[in-house]
């Protein structure tokens, strides 16, 4: 979390203190709500550290009150190849803050393509079709509907930023800049306690290039490593600057770029994505719900199945999804499973997954719907 | 997004089922009974509603009437393990042995069937 500016301040404090015996100051310590909430990132998102470092900080500067006046709290532009966590970032950020991986606003810009689509977003102005018609998307009421009574910060989500109209383009410079809108109706929204991501996949066609190995007679996926990062980076960034114009890219406090996930992220992930669905089934049955466990073959077979640089976490997220949730929620639709159950996961020698209940609930009477 | 309601009293498989949904791109709603699927139904506008058949209260062509009589066009999707059920109000009748993946691909033919103003159409399917 330290940047140059942290560690010159830290120079410069352990200088002062040579000469007066002072204690040092950390002036990249966080405070108590600040560690909880990056802590609570890390444990859930993995290979992105450099957005958890730039959500935290922002985060940290609201939580002081050092974010700039009349202005969103931060405005934070992610780029990456899909499928790297732009959005996953926002929804567990979200989940730190409010208890709901769903309490953000999102707007999809690929909905705004068209200039007149902007009615949909802000309202239309009175005289004009649609007038008090439709309710705008962005609105203060839906900024501020996860607010609580200690912490008053909103998220904001424009994904595909780059698909957006010119003249979502002219809203969003004057947000970014200004942290206040004006709609259709002449209501003002104050976006000054709104913490604004952008995300894009600009550049995915280079780099799904770099990823596959680029051009040659044998196509094979390029290994994943820091240089490929670094490749991506740049590829990321110029894209970004190619398209975004100066006012847009000077109004960004930050620019993320997402690292392509190693085998070791794809491992960690796979833990995570099934401890999750564990943990649905968990929240669902109470403390007498059936468990289940993946044997080693069957993790090493997700990830065989579930891995592909181009499409990253998602990927191996649907394997999960198709091959055990989907053959689970078979099983709970038929009574085979009951809470009390232990399921075991197998890989047959044929390549597919045998589920074998481990042990027999007292209680086996689950009704049938 | 396609709005989604899926009925169900089994917890665990409406949970599961509405994370499949949303993996699939779906805003999905659960509901544990036909008197919280109405709330729900009321308050929020869905484009198809997915319920059992068989639930404690209201069941689940009951359920169907009632939706069908205050939005005709949203269509209803019974999923049973009783055999398949018949009815002026749903679209299709789905048996819980093989619920996944089928009951993705129905939903996607009830929507496209919908869109098209063809609510009805599947009926004898």
């Amino acid at each position: 979390m330290r940047n140059a500016l942290q560690n010159s301040a830290a120079m410069a404090e352990s200088s002062a203190q040579k000469q007066t015996g002072a204690d040092p100051l950390d002036a990249g310590r966080h405070g108590e709500a600040t560690r909880e909430f990056e802590n609570f990132l890390h444990a859930r998102i993995v290979g992105q550290d450099s957005a958890i470092d730039a959500v935290t900080e922002m985060f940290q500067m609201f939580l002081v009150g050092m974010n700039p006046p009349d202005r969103p709290v931060g405005n934070l532009l992610f780029l990456g190849p899909t499928g790297s966590g732009k959005t996953y970032v926002v929804e567990v950020a979200a989940e730190a803050l409010f208890g709901n991986r769903h309490a953000f606003l999102k707007i999809d810009c690929a909905e705004f393509q068209e200039s007149h689509e902007i009615a949909k977003l802000i309202g239309s102005p009175p005289g004009y079709v649609g007038h008090g018609e439709t309710q705008p998307v962005l609105t203060q009421e839906a900024l501020n509907r996860w607010h609580t009574e200690k912490l008053k910060l909103s998220l904001l989500l424009l994904d595909e930023i780059e698909k957006a109209s010119a003249a979502l383009w002219q809203l969003l410079l004057g947000v970014l800049d200004k942290g206040s809108l004006t709609l259709g109706s002449n209501r003002q929204v104050d976006l000054s306690q709104t913490l604004i991501f952008m995300t894009s996949n600009l550049g995915a066609a280079d780099m799904s290039g770099l990823i596959e190995g680029g051009m040659g007679f044998v196509a094979h996926p390029t290994a994943v490593d820091a240089s490929l990062d670094e490749k991506i980076r740049r590829t990321a960034e110029e894209a970004a600057r190619r398209k975004f114009s100066p006012e847009f890219m000077n109004r960004l406090d930050k620019i993320v770029v997402f690292n392509t996930l190693r085998p070791q992220h794809l491992e960690q992930v796979l833990e995570l994505e099934l401890a999750k669905v564990q943990q649905r089934i968990t929240q669902a049955a109470g403390p007498t719900h059936f468990t289940f466990r993946c044997s080693p073959e069957v993790k090493q077979w997700l990830l065989r199945e579930g891995t592909d640089p181009r499409y990253g976490a998602r990927h191996l997220r649907r394997v999960i999804e198709r091959s055990i949730v989907y053959a689970l929620a078979n099983l709970v639709a038929t009574s085979q499973v009951i809470t009390g159950d232990r399921i075991h996961i197998n890989l047959n020698p044929d390549g597919t997954l045998e589920f074998i209940k481990a042990a027999v609930a007292a209680s086996s009477n689950a009704a049938v719907g | 997004m396609k709005a989604v309601l899926f009925v169900d009293d089994n917890e665990v498989l409406c949970r599961l089922t509405c994370d499949i949904l949303r993996m699939e791109g779906y805003h999905a709603v659960p509901a544990l009974n036909a008197a919280e699927a109405l709330t729900a139904f009321d308050m929020e506008s869905f484009d198809i509603v997915i319920t059992d058949l068989r639930m404690q209260g209201m069941d689940g062509l009951e359920l169907a009437r009632v939706i069908h009589h205050k939005k005709p066009q949203v269509p209803v999707i019974l999923v049973t393990a009783y055999g398949p059920v018949e009815g002026d109000d749903i679209e299709a009748c789905l048996p819980k042995e093989d619920l996944f993946p089928k009951l993705l691909e129905r939903i996607r033919l009830c929507l496209s069937e919908a869109e098209a103003g063809n609510v009805g159409a599947l009926n004898a399917r």
